[in-house]
């Protein structure tokens, strides 16, 4: 034969041959052996010519590269098989449904709730603030030395004192809380709202939607008859009409012209207690407001200098701080200013309580996957069988092993997606539940992160509950599972063991968790029983402020009795008072003191004694219910003409006094601006004023008649629901003061409850994980007690035949359980002081390692773990004597 | 290690850079030589390249296929030589016999 002939044929040979290589790696290939192929030939050729022995020779060797194109398609096959093996488990699930939903359910419980924290994690501390740099934008607070977290707001004076002196910051801006009395028709509207100084909106970086912001020349008297509003109130008061740009508005009965809407995003929430303000004004200083310093009303806003830091600009103010309690030590001494980012500051008192809940859902998610793996092991030795045979039939064992994870994967996967729903329902519980004051709450959402934080999430779980499964299953090779005789394969025991471990670990994982949660529901019990010093069941809260347009001091004053006398006869009321703060109710510009008692030798500046100091009517006592202990209470004859008179509570009291009586003693203080030098006439009980677990401050009453403001809240003690009686009081004091809207209502009794919701919230996130902790760890004692009841039932029928009762076997059984119990609740314990120690600044009235609750845990835990070993055991003791026989 | 792997490694390291080189070495045929190439190239014992262009065109032929052993595949190779002690006298007749076909 023609030697071109041969070298067609192996030409032809090796495009035929081409076709087994997978498609990506073809045309390589036959590049490479056609270059072999074809280099052979050159050089036998130049060398002395092709014989057609040579040729065959090549021909032959073309033949084998059918070998080297077989095994790359196998290696190509065995990539591909990752897809496959997922079918196969998918169909694998599916012929055991109940198998299937209880891991995937048991994953997707683990996972959804993992992901519906981090939702919240998100929200709260990753996601960007829609501002320009908002890393850079830092809120400032005033706060005395002894509680820096008890923040306030900034009095006028000082805030011009920081502008002056500040470096740091490339704005500083305040805004004055401010309601506006909107008219339009009849019905005078209040609408929350700020007069905002200068860069206020240029230190956030936020432009309006439409129209535009303040220009600098409309901080000037005469020119500052405009107004921004807020996208809330645009769209409520104003139907969304962007024809308002350039309209006038009557504010305050004055027109103002609006110039600008800003978009939805801008809500710049000051102080956490504050809500939602909607319209803004540009602020004119006056000369009034550079003598204000005591009264703390105001929000402080600024921007960091670029590359200026946070520790730097609170060092900055630190020093001026010090400087300005040197020059107003009656003021300023004894308080920081606090500087605090605004990330910071709108996470809010959430930010331990998440910490917590993320620990607590890692133990959760640590007990799905200790149950999962449990699940998986145990019906991987379901599968001993099948396994053995394809291994006898030539599957290699990392070919099983492969398939096992890939099965692993499609569970977890399947879990992956009904966790979804789960931390959507986690997330929302979790809004509705927190502290309704947390402004960042309302952005937590499944995002694209938050997805892509549960999918890696998923795999990890899925090679964590996978791995351990299949590599006892790769070691599974013996004949034994062919024979039937898995059960007596030596490697049997020591899995079963390996199985134990995961439900111990389960049971201490859920006592841990079901601790902290004992710990955080004694706590809340204290709590609930603590008086606050008043009673607050029945009582309506109404706050007004009468303005200088309604009379001198005096005749608000009058306005004020009148407006008293006339609740008093609305039916169902029993007591009605005033007061300009009252507890629970965080107003600003009330509030602590210095306080000055005559006769004693005057501390050093920042060592004055201080108090919150109230001024109340005579009414206001007994609508509180605050017990008279000493003396005499404030009365009608208290008034203008006659000596000052105060009432000082029991922590006053006894701090200043011990044991003797401060009556007829002296004391100086400034009561809502009024100097005040008054006689003490009374004692009376302490009462909390901002939240049930601090100590009562000490406190000091003034007469309303001596000390006359026009900020003041009604307290109305009534017979029934304070709410049924709210129309009725708003429409006297509307009849009385038309013009003077009423800020706020509230009952008390919400108000007080108000203040548990942070750990309402926390509790009842906790309790639930551990509830699921402990059902899951359940399930698992359950499974592995009966499958080890199962695999012992031969033994169980012979003891049966040599004469064993009943109950003698069900003891057998429970005590393999109790053992695992006994094992699990000793770690568990372990991690119960632990868990106390971290909890410790979220208790009440409770140690961290309380015996009570520790034993109530325990004893709890013991009883669900001694149910679930009871059904596999009851079941073992009806093993029939014949069983043993039969299998023999 | 399989012989046949050995045999390979060895030929490599005489200075069979070609697959058809190393069937001629070794005397293995191509459908046993080429499938050791691949595994042995997925385990990183041998590296494998196309030639530069210019050099096979210098030669008038096309380019080849270039495999070299790896600092990890003359490690293997003197495990292999330990293992295998036959093989060094293979080795030597194989330096000795070398000559381009």
């Amino acid at each position: 034969m023609e030697t071109r002939v041969i070298h067609r044929l192996s030409l032809a040979a090796l495009r035929l041959i081409a076709r087994l290589v997978p498609r990506i790696d073809r045309a390589t290939w036959l590049h490479e052996w056609q270059a072999e192929l074809g280099n052979r030939r050159t050089r036998l050729a130049a060398r002395n010519g092709l014989t057609r022995q040579q040729e065959f020779e090549m021909f032959r060797r073309v033949l084998g590269s059918f070998h080297d194109a077989a095994w790359l398609r196998r290696q190509f096959t065995r990539d591909a098989d990752l897809v496959h093996d997922m079918r196969y488990g998918a169909r694998l699930l599916r012929r055991n449904p109940g198998f299937a939903m209880l891991t995937v359910t048991v994953l997707a419980l683990g996972i959804g709730a993992t992901t519906g924290i981090f939702s919240v994690v998100d929200a709260l501390l990753v996601r960007q603030l829609p501002y320009r740099d908002p890393e850079r934008i830092v809120l400032l607070f005033e706060a005395p030395t002894v509680n820096p977290a008890a923040i306030d707001g900034v009095s006028p004076a000082n805030f011009l004192d920081w502008k002056a002196q500040v470096q740091s910051l490339e704005f500083l801006t305040a805004a004055e809380p401010f309601g506006y009395t909107y008219t339009s028709g009849d019905e005078p509207q209040m609408i929350p709202g700020s007069l905002v100084s200068g860069g206020f909106f240029e230190a956030y970086g936020v432009d309006a939607l439409y129209g535009r912001t303040f220009t600098t020349d409309e901080y000037a008297p005469g020119r500052n008859q405009v107004a921004v509003l807020s996208h809330g109130t645009w769209t409520e008061r104003f139907g969304a009409n962007r024809e308002i740009v350039g309209r006038v508005i009557r504010l305050n009965g004055q027109p103002h012209s609006v110039v600008g809407v800003m978009p939805p995003t801008f809500a710049p929430r000051l102080l956490s207690t504050f809500s939602e303000r909607g319209i803004w004004t540009p602020k004119v200083w006056g000369e009034i407001e550079q003598r204000i310093r005591g009264a703390r009303y105001y929000n402080a806003i600024g921007r960091l200098k670029p590359g200026v830091t946070i520790q730097q600009a609170q060092s900055e103010f630190d020093g001026i701080a010090q400087r300005l309690a040197q020059q107003y030590p009656r003021t300023n001494s004894g308080r920081v200013i606090q500087v605090v980012t605004l990330r910071d500051h709108l996470a809010g008192d959430l930010r331990p309580s998440i910490g917590l809940l993320t620990g607590a859902v890692a133990l959760l998610l640590l007990i799905a996957i200790a149950n999962t793996t449990n699940l998986q092991l145990a019906r991987a030795s379901a599968r001993a069988r099948e396994i053995a045979v394809r291994n006898a039939i030539g599957a290699d064992g990392n070919r099983l092993v492969r398939q096992l994870l890939a099965e692993t994967m499609t569970i977890a996967v399947l879990g992956c997606l009904l966790g979804w729903f789960v931390a959507y329902g986690t997330g929302r519980i979790i809004v509705s539940l927190a502290p309704a004051d947390i402004p960042a709450l309302a952005a937590v959402s499944l995002n694209g992160r938050v997805l892509l934080f549960s999918a890696a999430l998923t795999c990890i779980v899925a090679l964590l509950v996978g791995v351990v499964p299949a590599l006892k299953v790769s070691g599974l090779r013996s004949s034994a599972s062919l024979t039937g005789h898995a059960s007596e394969d030596a490697r049997v025991a020591p899995r079963q063991r390996g199985r134990a471990v995961f439900v111990v670990a389960q049971l201490a994982l859920a006592l841990t968790l079901l601790s902290g949660g004992g710990l955080l529901l004694r706590s809340f019990s204290q709590l609930l029983e603590t008086s606050p010093g008043f009673s607050a069941e029945g009582v309506a809260a109404l706050q007004v402020f009468l303005r200088a347009s309604e009379g001198t001091p005096a005749q608000r004053v009058t306005l004020i009795q009148q407006a008293i006398e006339r609740m008093r006869r609305v039916p169902g009321v029993r007591d009605v008072g005033a007061a300009s703060v009252i507890p629970f109710l965080n107003t600003t510009g009330g509030g602590s003191g210095a306080i000055v008692i005559e006769g004693r030798p005057t501390p050093a500046s920042g060592d004055e004694p201080g108090a919150m100091v109230t001024v109340a009517t005579p009414g206001y006592f007994p609508s509180m219910r605050i017990p008279l202990l000493d003396g005499r209470m404030l009365s009608e004859h208290d008034n203008a003409d006659r000596v000052q008179a105060a009432l000082v509570s029991r922590a006053f009291a006894q701090r200043h006094w011990g044991d003797r009586s401060p009556i007829g003693q002296r004391l100086r203080f400034t009561a809502q601006g009024t100097p005040v030098a008054a006689e003490i006439v009374g004692v009376v009980g302490d009462i909390s004023q901002t939240a049930l677990d601090l100590p009562a401050p000490p406190a000091v009453y003034v007469s309303l008649a001596q000390a006359p403001t026009g900020a003041v809240v009604f307290v109305v003690r009534t017979s029934s629901d304070p709410a049924l009686a709210l129309p009725a009081l708003q429409s006297e004091i509307r009849a009385l003061l038309p013009g003077v809207p009423v800020y706020r209502t509230a009952s008390l009794q919400d108000l007080v409850a108000s203040t548990l919701n942070a750990r309402r919230f926390m509790l009842t996130l906790f309790v639930a994980f551990a509830v699921l902790a402990v059902t899951l760890a359940a399930t698992g004692v359950y499974g592995v007690m009966s499958i080890l009841a199962v695999q012992r039932t031969k033994e169980f029928g012979l003891r049966r035949a040599l004469g064993a009762d009943g109950p003698e076997i069900l003891r057998m059984v429970m005590r393999q359980g109790a053992m695992m119990i006994a094992i699990g609740i000793a770690i568990g314990l372990g991690g119960s002081l632990m868990m106390g120690l971290v909890l410790r600044r979220f208790l009440f009235g409770v140690s961290p390692n309380d015996p009570w609750t520790l034993i109530a845990v325990c004893v709890a835990l013991s009883a669900v773990g001694a149910v679930a070993c009871f059904l596999p055991a009851l079941r073992a003791t009806r093993v029939s004597p014949l069983v043993a026989l039969r299998s023999e | 290690m399989t012989y046949q792997t050995a045999l390979v490694l060895e030929a490599l390291d005489a200075g069979r850079h070609h697959g058809w080189d190393i069937m001629d070495a070794t005397d293995l045929p191509s459908g046993t030589v080429y499938p050791i190439l691949r595994r042995i190239e997925e385990k990183g014992l041998v590296r494998a390249r196309w030639e530069r262009e210019s050099e096979a065109r210098r030669e008038q032929r096309p380019t080849r296929r270039y495999y070299e052993l790896t600092p990890a595949g003359v490690a293997q190779l003197g495990e292999a030589r330990a293992r295998f002690r036959a093989m060094t006298a293979l080795g030597a007749r194989m330096q000795r016999r070398w000559k381009p076909a």
